[in-house]
């Protein structure tokens, strides 16, 4: 309900700017992002090399890589907690120093990213406590936590919960505080297949009713396909963007007949391609 | 009808923890028996050493009286007084420590030098300080349990890991709200450990410094005792202290219980 009174507002402002529905405006603009970091040994090790990327308000952009290649890196930029070695990251036009308002990172590691010593509800509320009144809170909560069907486990310690629930609590968390973009760092991977579905259909649900921005991170190509608009190959070392696939897969998108159709299988074709090339060419490179 | 059951249910459950207070107590009441043996049946030749019954009496004797509860209080008082002082101190430096590498390379030589020291050592430097008075029990306690609190925040606080911190920047919290909704909450774990060596620690070095410095409590009971040739009333005095351990330390596992939900403990 919120968020749609928001999103109207900007739409109305910008078309009365003229530039066009806000789904359309630029909302992380990467140039030339590299990341070297220094190891313990204090030899630098590049692990970004000219990451060039946009992203448009209320896609779904999603970048695939082997383990390792630097997609946490990325994120980590994204959200503010790193700086590019060189390059920009801009968000909304700035350039990122802290993570944006608006912006909030879903974690992989569910079990750290929620407080233990705070029930689901007081986990949910923890952005908002000091920003507005006790019950506008209250009502913020409650209205996160039945959008991810939790409604029920508002005073139940997270720790109580299945991994999917917990990722669902984040979900939640990041809803109440009217989160514009969520940057999803591999949140279903540890998750078993048939809740991580059910999950993915969740998180494509969400999107369609609040016209989110998310920037996705995951290993599983299938993944990368279902969710998204776009997807991004990121592989080499140091990594870099090898390739970029639209997904024209029609929405709304469902678990079984998605996954069969031919602009799936085609788009799983490509991004498996653009994969096995790296890996031929890791090999080539590394032999004597 | 359902009022048969319930009562039924109710004794049943009264007496499983009837049987479980039993068993936690099977140690002490064989050790207390086997005293009472050895002291009836003469085995060993000690005129110095009374049979718990004569404990027991002159407990009773002692707490009727009033004296018992007059001791205990003043040495409780000192105790609550030191523990909360080095709890404040050990808390607050603790935190400054975990949270600053910087405060915490130039402390911690000092620190692991000083908790060294034996706390007893500072009666006769307290007794110039501070004379004979509460006070000096205070200095001792103090001087001996900060540094449990001090270590345990320090590493509660540094124990926080990466991902906490990342998460308080994520959410754009503050300074102020990072540290009191992340940075403590996480660290009362250690914090709590620090809280309860303390207790423990307290209540002993009160009992020493009333023995060898302050005049009053328990210790100074325990000395009466000694001296006036009352064996019984000393071990009576001696229990006392064991009574006011378990309570104490039962306190602050419940104070931590209630501010630290246990993710690993289920019904
Ligand atoms: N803080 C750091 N210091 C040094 N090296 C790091 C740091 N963080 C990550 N790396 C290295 O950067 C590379 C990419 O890491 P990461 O972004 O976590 O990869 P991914 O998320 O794709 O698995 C890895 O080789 C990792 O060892
Ligand atoms: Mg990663």
């Amino acid at each position: 309900m919120l968020r749609s009174v928001t999103t109207m507002t900007q739409d109305d402002r910008a078309s009365q700017d003229g530039i066009g529905p806000a789904r359309h405006a630029t909302v992380y603009e990467c140039r030339e992002v590299s990341v070297v970091y220094r190891t313990h040994r204090d030899e630098a090790h590049t692990v970004l090399d000219g990451v060039t990327f946009d992203c448009q308000s209320g896609e779904v952009l999603t970048f695939v890589g082997p383990s390792g290649v630097g997609k946490t890196t990325l994120l980590r930029l994204l959200s503010g907690l790193i700086k590019p070695t060189s390059g920009s990251v801009c968000f909304e036009g700035e350039p990122v120093r802290r993570t944006p308002q608006g912006v909030v990172l879903v974690f992989q590691d569910y079990a750290s990213a929620l407080l233990s010593w705070r029930t689901v509800g007081r986990n949910v509320a923890l952005p908002l406590e000091g920003r507005m009144s006790k019950r506008e809170i209250d009502k913020r909560v409650d209205d996160a936590l039945s959008q991810v069907n939790l409604g029920d486990w508002k005073n139940e310690y997270p720790w109580r919960l299945s991994g999917g629930m917990q990722q669902r609590v984040q979900i939640a968390r990041a809803l109440a505080s009217d989160a514009q973009v969520l940057l999803m760092d591999e949140p279903f991977a540890s998750i078993d297949a048939i809740t991580r579905a059910k999950l993915q259909d969740l998180l494509l649900e969400v999107r369609r009713r609040t016209g989110l921005t998310v920037i996705y991170i995951t290993h599983d190509i299938d993944e990368a396909i279902y969710l998204s608009d776009r997807v991004f190959v990121l592989s080499g070392r140091p990594a870099s963007m090898q390739e970029e696939v639209e997904i024209d897969v029609p929405t709304p998108r469902s678990q079984v007949e998605t996954r069969e159709l031919p602009e799936f299988l085609d788009a799983r074709r490509r991004l498996h391609a653009a994969l096995r090339a790296e890996y031929s060419s890791e090999g080539a490179g590394q032999a004597p | 009808m359902s009022s048969p059951d319930q009562s039924l249910s109710l004794r049943l459950s009264m007496s499983r923890a009837l049987a479980r207070i039993g068993l936690r107590a099977s140690g002490v009441i064989v050790a207390l028996v086997a005293w009472q043996v050895v002291c009836e049946l003469g085995l060993a030749n000690l005129d110095l050493v009374p049979s718990p019954i004569d404990v027991a009496r002159a407990f009773v004797d002692l707490a009727s009286s009033g004296v018992l509860f007059e001791d205990a209080a003043h040495t409780v008082g000192a105790t609550l007084m030191g523990w909360g002082i080095a709890a404040v101190a050990g808390v607050v430096v603790g935190a400054v420590l975990g949270v600053s590498h910087v405060a915490r390379a130039y402390a911690s030589p000092a620190v692991d030098l000083f908790r060294t020291f034996p706390p007893i050592a500072f009666v006769p430097v307290a007794l110039v300080a501070v004379g004979l008075s509460v006070r000096l029990e205070i200095v001792v306690i103090v001087a001996g349990c900060v540094w449990p609190i001090l270590i345990g925040t320090t590493d509660g606080v540094r124990g926080i890991s990466a991902e906490k911190h990342d998460l308080a920047r994520v959410l754009r919290l503050g300074r102020l709200a990072r540290i009191r909704k992340i940075v403590l909450p996480a660290a009362l774990g250690g914090v709590m450990v620090g809280l309860r060596v303390g207790m423990g620690l307290a209540l002993v070095l009160a009992v020493t410094a009333e023995m060898i410095g302050n005049p009053s409590g328990i210790g100074y009971a325990i000395v009466r005792a000694g001296e006036s040739l009352h064996p019984d009333r000393l071990y009576a005095y001696i229990v006392t202290v064991g009574i006011l351990g378990v309570a104490l330390n039962v306190a602050v596992v419940a104070l931590s219980e209630r501010l630290v939900p246990q993710p690993r403990r289920r019904q």
